[in-house]
């Protein structure tokens, strides 16, 4: 009621029908997980659907496949194990209650547990008595880690349009963007990080979404 | 915000998914979303053309004990499935909300020697068990909260009560409620007079010692109406 973990909404009526007789259903999803590399997005939303009814071993599975991703959003976020173990079950425990509101129009599965989970580490991130790092650690801590291993990654992976697009900004606004996504930098974090006013960070912001938006949407 | 200016509503959802909306920016925003479903589609949009940036992150592989703690916690939440649609569960409902009022009928016939009774409410699991049950004197100076079943917090965690006045406003603490047997919690001056109007209570899993925000922060487990009684 008062928690909004999710975007989703009930579209049409599910039943009440605890969904344990699942096996033909789990053979398949078996067989398909080894024919395939990555996590089919059909696979997850059954997983999410299944578990949207109770069925604890699809939500388990569900756990084995996507929590290594979602741990590192975490992880990546909050830099303290403990802190991103806690959001990662924090957002599990919200996916369980809320997965029977997921609608795979609402983009995909990945996306949306995804978010559920950077929401709440941002959420831990901004709590005013936390324990984690303040403004200059978070800023110090970019300096042994930095953005070069990421910025490797996407000259990597040219396939996602965003990387396309993302490299096509310019330096200060990509910076400011990745710094604000990956390291979870509030616009004053990021300005005290490249000693520029607070107005300019914004700007920089503003217009580097607005140009990403523009690029991935000709 | 103005809430008919299209590219100010873009830009706010942008940076609600990128995280640099934030602070009591960011709540409104979350107040906004629950009202208004074209808002929560240019999220979702945003989301959806950020995620790649995401999969950019190589997998870690979480700590052991993650996946017990998450069943442990699912375990003694029983689910919130679709109910609305569900026959059987209205037939629950029906039930247990009649066992429950003439329980409470006896409860409070049996028991005159109590302080006149002026509020009540039943709090009530996802799966419509009542758990607690709430009561305050007209003066609504004090809470008499009485644990129907023993369920205890998770090992590290409190249950807190909190008073939401409506959708308009963020929950207020009420204090921490036992998870057996009875408490009496008193109420802080200033939250009296919200008490007495048609407020929800609700439960939620906390950190040991309530949230330390003074927000509702963990999942919601109980809740149920403040009824006043005549």
């Amino acid at each position: 009621m008062v928690r909004r973990p999710g975007q989703g909404r009930l579209t049409r009526a599910p039943t009440c029908r605890r969904a344990d007789a699942g096996r033909a259903w789990h053979n398949r999803a078996g067989h398909q997980r080894r024919s395939a590399i990555n996590h089919p997005t059909d696979i997850l939303a059954a997983l999410l659907s299944r578990s949207g009814r109770g069925d604890r071993r699809a939500f388990a599975e569900l756990y084995r496949r996507v929590a290594p991703h979602l741990y590192a959003v975490a992880l990546r976020l909050l830099r303290n194990a403990d802190a991103a173990s806690e959001a990662l079950q924090d957002g599990f425990v919200s996916i369980w209650m809320h997965a029977a509101e997921y609608q795979s129009g609402r983009g995909a599965p990945l996306t949306w547990m995804t978010s559920i989970i950077r929401h709440r580490a941002l959420d831990v991130l901004r709590q005013p008595a936390s324990r984690l790092p303040s403004d200059t650690d978070a800023v110090e801590a970019l300096a042994d880690s930095g953005l070069g291993p990421l910025e490797r990654a996407i000259e990597a992976d040219l396939s996602a349009a965003v990387h396309d697009c993302l490299k096509r900004l310019p330096g200060p606004q990509r910076q400011s963007i990745m710094l604000a996504f990956f390291n979870g930098l509030t616009h004053s974090q990021i300005a005290a990080h490249l000693a520029k006013p607070l107005g300019t960070v914004k700007t920089w912001v503003r217009q580097g979404l607005i140009s990403l938006k523009g690029c991935l949407e000709p | 915000m103005n809430v008919n200016d299209s590219a100010l509503r873009d830009r706010l959802a942008a940076e609600y998914v990128l995280g640099t909306l934030q602070g009591a920016a960011r709540r409104r925003f979350e107040r906004w979303l629950d009202r208004d479903a074209a808002l929560r589609g240019q999220v979702a949009e945003w989301e959806e053309r950020m995620s790649p940036l995401g999969s950019a992150l190589p997998p870690v592989e979480p700590p052991a004990d993650a996946w017990r703690m998450i069943e442990q916690r699912i375990a003694s939440q029983r689910k919130r499935v679709n109910l609305w649609y569900c026959v059987e569960f209205w037939r629950a409902v029906g039930i247990v909300a009649s066992l429950a009022v003439i329980a409470l009928l006896v409860y409070l016939a049996l028991a005159p020697r109590q302080p006149a009774v002026a509020y009540v409410a039943v709090l009530t699991d996802t799966a419509a068990q009542p758990e607690l049950i709430i009561s305050a004197s007209p003066a609504r100076d004090a809470l008499r909260v009485h644990a129907v079943a023993a369920r205890p917090a998770p090992p590290g965690k409190s249950l807190q009560l909190w008073l939401v006045p409506d959708s308009q406003h963020a929950p207020l603490s009420l204090g921490l409620v036992p998870g057996e047997g009875s408490r009496t919690l008193e109420v802080p001056v200033a939250l009296r007079q919200a008490l007495g109007a048609t407020a929800t209570l609700a439960v939620s899993i906390e950190p040991a010692g309530g949230s330390p925000t003074g927000q509702l922060t963990g999942p919601v487990i109980y809740q149920g109406k403040w009824l006043k009684r005549d």
